[in-house]
């Protein structure tokens, strides 16, 4: 079994996992420091992001975890 | 001596910070000869141009129009002796409608931005606005905006390092671009694990500052208000979600708790007020 293949397979739906199940704490480390994470949202609470923004983050978390499936079907042929 | 809590952890996030970024550094002069002056230059292109879209950004994205004196003179007065108690340059004053009731801080001490909703002028009384004010312009004087900003650069950047670090490796198949992509998204993560800790500390420090200069009631009394209003309206909706707290619930589950760049809204002001 290829040792990189099977890192991208299990790493690449780990992360594709936390896209679809929590996708704010993505937007979250994608934007902070980039736009003011309050920006959003009500006083004293950090903005979650838009609901287009979250829907993206889990389209990508989608196609992370097929990726991964795929390769893990790839190092499991081998 | 101000501030030695906020001191003490910003030595040890800055020194791994340091470390994370002095990794990246000697990669990449490793690997593509860079000499370090260059590496350097580089790195601080790469964070300058981010704060600059960054602030551009985040102006534009709530609609932020200039507040003219004339039209709300009362909230002129008040940041300027704000400003002029807590020993910074008055900031640029901004308004805009962003549905609910927030203010937030963009740019550097002496070139500051100051943005409040017209929702959050209407919500709260004069006292309530000041503490806000004060908690703003706190960010301004302690730097927080281009702390943030540095701390994202150097998890861009170590992010981008470990990207070619895992290409560079390999065999070029798509199974390497893959796990490049990845790889340098969980890089990211970890290395902002620590950049938000200090983010939450940052938030208390803002709020101990405007307590210190408007006492801590009014703020506390502006975040109660805030958040108690919003969570009468959301009382339904939280109910449905409560069963799925788990780990990875956005609420109040560990990775949210992790990666949440504010404290809770409850402690804040449990500590305003005590």
């Amino acid at each position: 079994m290829d040792v990189r293949t099977a890192l991208a397979a299990v790493l690449g739906i780990g992360l594709g996992l936390l896209c679809l199940l929590s996708p704010g704490t993505v937007l979250t480390v994608q934007t902070a420091g980039r736009l003011p994470q309050d920006r959003s949202g009500e006083y004293g609470t950090e903005g979650d992001g838009s609901g287009t923004f979250r829907r993206l983050v889990q389209v990508v978390g989608g196609v992370l975890v097929a990726g991964g499936l795929y390769f893990a079907w790839q190092a499991l042929a081998v | 001596m101000r501030h030695v809590g906020l001191k003490a952890r910003m030595a040890v996030v800055g020194s791994i910070l340091f470390g994370f970024y002095a990794v990246a550094a000697v990669v990449v002069m490793g690997v593509f000869q860079w000499p370090l002056a260059l590496v350097l230059l580089g790195s601080v292109l790469f964070v300058g141009v981010q704060y600059k879209i960054g602030k551009w950004m985040a102006l534009r994205s709530v609609g932020a129009e200039d507040l003219p004196e004339e039209r709300a003179p009362d909230l002129h007065r008040r940041v300027e002796s704000l400003s002029r108690d807590m020993g910074i340059d008055k900031p640029r004053l901004m308004i805009a409608s962003m549905g609910v009731p927030n203010a937030f801080a963009v740019g550097r001490k002496g070139a500051g931005t100051v943005v409040v909703s017209q929702e959050l002028l209407r919500t709260l009384d004069d006292d309530e606005v000041e503490g806000v004010l004060a908690h703003e312009l706190a960010h301004i004087r302690n730097r927080d905006v281009v702390m943030m900003v540095l701390g994202q650069g150097i998890a861009s950047i170590v992010a981008i390092v470990a990207q070619w670090a895992v290409l560079l490796t390999g065999d070029n198949d798509l199974a390497d671009f893959f796990l490049a992509i990845v790889v340098g998204q969980i890089v990211q993560m970890i290395v902002m694990v620590f950049v938000l800790a200090i983010s939450r500390y940052r938030e208390y420090v803002a709020d101990s500052d405007a307590a210190a200069e408007v006492g801590g009631e009014p703020l506390a009394s502006a975040l109660e208000k805030i958040s108690y209003g919003s969570q009468r309206a959301d009382d339904s909706a939280i109910d449905e979600q409560v069963g799925a707290l788990c780990i990875f619930g956005e609420e109040r589950g560990l990775l949210a708790k992790l990666f949440a760049s504010h404290p809770p809204v409850e402690k804040r002001i449990e500590r305003l007020r005590n």
